[in-house]
């Protein structure tokens, strides 16, 4: 009975520390990600889109987005320095379910860097922006968060 | 006549500064994200772990699907949050996929622009959030939402 009541304190003791890591690595993109946020703001664009998830190894993320001819967009992600190096995106259009390769960000590096891609779709359309982690931080388990931005200039007139 | 002149466009000034500042917190997502961030802390202070945030815009002609993955037997505290002065009344609909239809397992509105609901999946599998914006302010036929799950 005793060696039960152990055994359970040590497992909730386990998964409390696992829990608060999960959320530290949460408040770390957040923050990041909030940062990143003023730097484009600053340069005039808008974010229009903003996702924090998780990313492992084996899985690249997928968003689907429509974007529009007139607009200038900036798309920038970003892995959490302390369990992802380098994160890439890749720019899909997508016609009668075919998709096309467009653009790729690879230079992104954790801490300050961000993958980034700059674009001017030619006609308005609905396009895939796939993430995906290339490197992660070793020592570490293969998941880990990012963020994904996308900005446009000038700002959907409509939110004005 | 000079010193009413001078008052007169002090006042002019300042509403001009006051208008330019009001357009663009308008426009920036940061009164939204700070808004998310001071909901998801409450979510933390509950000992709930966040596993997805999402800001996006959604339109009154169309509403906004986004797909989330999600683990059966753990119950998701599911927040949304409609940006102010913009979305008065929103709705949250989400969808399983059976045989590539999509069932509707969870349908929660509310008259205000601020929701927030539990949801246990029954399966490892994506679930289709639907984002529906019911209600606008005058004139406006956009906003951003944002979507925070924990759990």
């Amino acid at each position: 009975m005793r060696f039960k009541i152990i055994v359970s304190i040590i497992l909730l003791m386990f998964l409390h520390s696992v829990n608060c890591k999960s959320q530290e690595s949460f408040n770390r993109i957040f923050k990041s990600s909030k940062d990143k946020i003023a730097e484009i703001e600053n340069l005039g664009y808008k974010v229009i889109h903003l996702d924090l998830d998780i990313l492992n190894s084996s899985e690249k993320e997928e968003t689907r987005i429509s974007l529009n001819t007139g607009y200038n967009y900036v798309i920038a992600a970003c892995g959490d320095q302390d369990r992802i190096k380098t994160v890439q995106i890749e720019l899909y259009e997508e016609i009668n379910n075919k998709r096309t390769l467009i653009q790729e960000g690879r230079d992104g590096k954790a801490p300050s860097g961000s993958s980034v891609i700059n674009f001017k779709p030619e006609k308005d359309n609905s396009f895939l922006i796939m993430v995906f982690a290339d490197k992660f931080s070793s020592g570490t388990v293969n998941t880990g968060r990012y963020y994904l931005i996308v900005a446009s200039k000038p700002s959907p007139v409509e939110i004005k | 006549m000079k010193k009413h002149f001078f008052v007169l466009l002090f006042f002019i000034s300042m509403t001009i500064t006051y208008s330019y500042a009001q357009i663009n917190n308008e426009m920036s997502i940061l009164s939204l994200l700070n808004e998310g961030e001071s909901r998801y802390k409450e979510l933390v202070e509950k000992s709930k772990t966040i596993t997805r945030f999402e800001i996006d815009l959604v339109n009154q002609s169309s509403n906004k699907f986004t797909p989330v993955r999600l683990i059966s037997g753990r119950t998701y505290s599911v927040m949304l949050l409609g940006e102010f002065n913009i979305i008065n009344e929103i709705e949250l609909k989400i969808y399983t996929y059976l045989n590539r239809s999509m069932v509707l397992k969870s349908d929660v509105k509310n008259s205000t622009r601020i929701l927030e609901t539990t949801f246990k999946p029954d399966k490892d599998d994506y679930y289709e959030f639907e984002i529906i914006a019911k209600r606008f302010s005058a004139g406006k036929k956009v906003g951003r939402y944002c979507l925070i799950i924990a759990n």
